[in-house]
């Protein structure tokens, strides 16, 4: 990358920050959003798609219906509303999701429908700033993605270290580490993740600066 | 009175279960993502968050019970699965309305001003609705479900409390700079979720 | 605690586990200093690896990792597999201790933290138990003289069917060194008498875990006095309230907090051994009270701690939300007085509630911004260094 390229960078870290939702500002492990279903629910590869199917046909319509309803909404009301939009496309999507994939669908017990309130979902209700239909489009895509890459790359982890197996095929003789199956398993590998994710996003962010820094003294 | 022993006996247990061996926080990670929120936010006083969510935790929970026969009344008992959320939502609503207008009679501006914030964060959280949703997916009677919500948001106090008390121990220098935060209060809640798990042995059902 | 007086305290501890390794080594065989060994090179071997990802000094005169590894290895039955030493003392080293600091600083006892990893990953082989004198592989640990512990026996229902002496003694089927009681004591009697450790937390923890267990028994058919023979003398009470529970890292400072510590972690100990799934109940409960030795403290101590909110110089500049954090004080506030007023109607509640969720702020937990001056710092003493060794 050039060093015109960083100072642009540095200048506008913020909004960078804002833009790269799945990397610098992951939902989950660089905000701790969206943990519950992460940490119990996902300890396969199968429960990780699934959960990611919700969240993507979940956040994004969420955002949208709300970004157009509560244009004019004051923020109390906001705060119940939000999660009431969310459920009732919930309902919808848990319902289809329940007649195309099946009983599946409800191993993940209460941790698909408690993604209504969840902040990952929900959170925008906290911003007084309003929301364009396109913004929201976006936004919630940027969010879907960096969730589905943090779910995705948790479970992965879990099901190795704790069946040997990635989607049920097996690449290990035995499971490394059966605990990781847990929920504290999952507690200890998600916090792992997120340092070593949150140590890259620092790393990235020194050298961003630094280079920043040699540009404006030998522009 | 044998009666009424059974359920004191009915009701403290299925406490003491969503206390210990079905905890929110160690044991089913419901409501981590705002507990967690809660340590790095001043504003809110833990006590009065978890008083308010177990004021709310009751309230939905009997909300919730006498209104989902009403759908399957109605005709809709092939959906009650898919729309509880929803029903669940608005009973946490209702109950924030009721504690709302309840407290702006009762306290004074300036307590409810201290209280408001606490109140709000803790009106809907995944803590109630995950065990509402628990205790509906279980088929819980009245009583189970009160006696399971009270002793979540115990279970829930209990380990904001340990958690709280971690979160000094872990808030130094020594602790490597990219596990500061989100990645080391994990790693605490982790241990205390394995010391639980030595007391249950088995893994939760989903 | 100091650093100096841990130093001291860890090399008093090598030395007592030594005689408990010779002791185990007559009875279990070769294989006994072999684990050990393996289980020492490996805490050292994370020690040294995590210091240099952490690209800090390594402390060579620190031992607490290598006197966890050994407190873990002596509870572990003699054919215990290699591989679950090496993973379970890497995973609790590396996450429990440097995770968390490294030395002095650590929350949870590293000991009882390994053995919970182990137990729960690999039950089967954690609470098996050797008989004495039995031959066992050097290398694979196999064996056809493993059997069920005493502790799962008591857990089961059942008596263990050995007399006191041989209890005492260590010689029944069992683990590689915390069996031996007799030793244990004498090992404990010494320290306590040379001051190593205190008596407070081991006095405590045993005499509260005997009062359970008679009043509590769980062997049904014999006496509450042969009811506490079998408690103390079976699932390592002996050996985890001399070693695990004289960690001066984790355990309170003043001597009555360390004695409502003993009594806690007894009761909760005692609690987790007979509803808990696992024969080593205690060192669950030892994981649970270690948080809450910071409350013990305050509450035996006397002092008030209250939670000030203040904002933190640094970072001024920055959001003041995100800038104010919690510090805590032993100082006593003053709190004014209230002035009550109510509220009037509907509408002020609303404005309220309005002003209350503008107030959210986002959270972000991990990235903190780096400043130019801590770049310009460390460059500067990078410089330094440099010009230093020319």
């Amino acid at each position: 990358m050039k060093h015109k390229d960083y100072s642009y960078l540095y200048a506008n870290w913020d909004d960078e920050v804002r833009r790269r939702k799945v990397t610098l500002s992951n939902p989950v492990f660089i905000k701790g959003l969206a943990l519950a279903p992460i940490v119990v629910a996902g300890t396969s590869l199968a429960n990780g798609i699934l959960l990611c199917i919700a969240v993507f046909f979940l956040l994004t319509p969420t955002r949208i219906i709300t970004s157009l309803i509560t244009r004019r909404m004051s923020v109390p009301f906001k705060t119940f509303f939000y999660p009431f939009v969310s459920a009732i496309v919930f309902a919808v999507v848990y319902y289809y999701m329940y007649q195309y994939l099946g009983a599946r669908v409800l191993l993940l017990g209460v941790y698909l429908p408690i993604l209504v309130i969840d902040p990952l979902i929900v959170k925008n209700f906290e911003k007084t700033r309003k929301e364009s239909v396109l913004y929201s489009f976006i936004n919630g895509m940027r969010n879907t993605m960096g969730f589905a890459v943090a779910c995705l790359l948790v479970c992965v982890i879990r099901e190795l270290l704790a069946f040997g197996t990635v989607g049920g095929i097996q690449i290990m003789g035995y499971g490394l580490l059966p605990m990781a199956q847990y929920s504290f398993g999952g507690f200890l590998i998600v916090a792992l993740v997120a340092g070593a994710w949150s140590a890259v996003v620092k790393d990235y962010r020194y050298r961003v600066e630094v280079e920043a820094m040699h540009d404006e003294r030998h522009p | 009175m044998n009666d009424i022993l059974k359920m004191l006996m009915e009701f403290f247990g299925y406490s003491l279960i969503a206390i210990g061996a079905q905890n929110a926080i160690f044991t089913r990670a419901l409501g981590l993502s705002s507990g967690i929120r809660m340590l790095n936010d001043p504003r809110k006083n833990t006590l009065y968050f978890c008083g308010a969510l177990t004021v709310f935790q009751l309230m939905t929970s009997i909300i919730v019970y006498y209104v989902m026969p009403l759908i399957s009344a109605a005709g809709f008992a092939h959906l009650r699965r898919f729309v509880l959320p929803t029903v669940i939502v608005m009973a946490c609503t209702v109950s924030y309305v009721i504690v709302i207008v309840l407290l702006s009679l009762i306290v004074s501006k300036k307590r409810f001003k201290e209280l408001l914030q606490s109140v709000t964060s803790a009106s809907i959280t995944g803590t109630i609705v995950g065990t509402v949703l628990l205790t509906n997916y279980q088929g819980l009677t009245l009583l189970q479900s009160v006696g399971f919500g009270l002793g979540s948001s115990v279970g829930y106090l209990l380990a904001m409390l340990l958690i709280t008390e971690g979160d000094r121990k872990i808030a130094h220098d020594k602790v490597p700079e990219s596990l500061r935060g989100l990645p080391i209060t994990l790693v605490y809640i982790s241990v205390l979720a394995l010391a639980i798990y030595g007391l249950t042995g088995h893994a939760i059902a989903l | 605690m100091t650093s100096l007086q841990r130093k001291k305290h860890d090399k008093s501890m090598l030395w007592a586990i030594f005689a408990l390794v010779l002791c185990g080594s007559v009875l279990h065989g070769a294989r006994v200093w072999l684990l050990c060994l393996i289980a020492v090179v490996t805490a050292k071997a994370v020690d040294v690896l995590v210091s240099m990802i952490r690209r800090c000094d390594y402390d060579s005169t620190d031992h607490s990792s290598e006197v966890a590894a050994l407190i873990f290895t002596l509870m572990l039955p003699v054919n215990i597999p290699i591989y679950i030493i090496v993973v379970s003392v890497g995973l609790a080293i590396a996450v429990g201790k440097h995770m968390f600091g490294g030395k002095d600083v650590y929350p949870f006892n590293l000991a009882a933290l390994t053995m919970c990893c182990a137990a729960v990953n690999w039950p089967g082989q954690v609470f098996s138990a050797v008989t004495p004198f039995a031959k066992v592989d050097l290398l694979s640990g196999y064996t056809t003289q493993a059997t069920l512990s005493n502790a799962s026996l008591i857990k089961d229902g059942g008596v263990p069917p050995y007399g006191v002496v041989d209890m005492l003694m260590g010689n029944y089927p069992g683990v590689m060194g915390a069996d031996f009681v007799i030793v244990i004591v004498a090992i404990g009697i010494i320290m306590i008498l040379r001051r190593k450790i205190t008596w407070h937390i081991p006095v405590t923890f045993l005499v509260t875990c005997s009062a359970i267990a008679f009043a509590f028994p769980r062997v049904y058919g014999f006496s509450r006095l042969e009811s506490v023979q079998f408690e103390m003398l079976n699932g390592s009470v002996f050996f985890v309230a001399l070693f695990m529970l004289a960690d001066p890292v984790t355990t309170p400072k003043t001597p009555k907090a360390k004695i409502v510590f003993g009594f806690i972690t007894a009761v909760l100990g005692m609690v987790f051994r007979y509803v808990g799934s696992f024969d080593i109940g205690t060192c669950f409960a030892l994981l649970l009270v270690n948080t809450m030795d910071g409350y013990i403290e305050r509450m035996v101590g006397g002092k008030k701690i209250k939670v000030k909110q203040i904002e933190d110089a640094e970072e001024k500049t920055e959001d003041k939300k995100s800038s104010q954090r919690r510090i805590y004080t032993a100082d006593k506030t003053e709190t004014p007085k209230p002035h009550r007023e109510r509220i009037r109607g509907a509408s002020d509640a609303m404005d309220l509630i309005s002003e209350t969720e503008d107030n959210i702020d986002n959270v972000i937990y991990s990235t903190r911004t780096i400043s130019i001056d801590e770049i310009l710092k460390a460059e500067a003493e990078q410089k330094k260094k440099r010009g230093g060794k020319k």
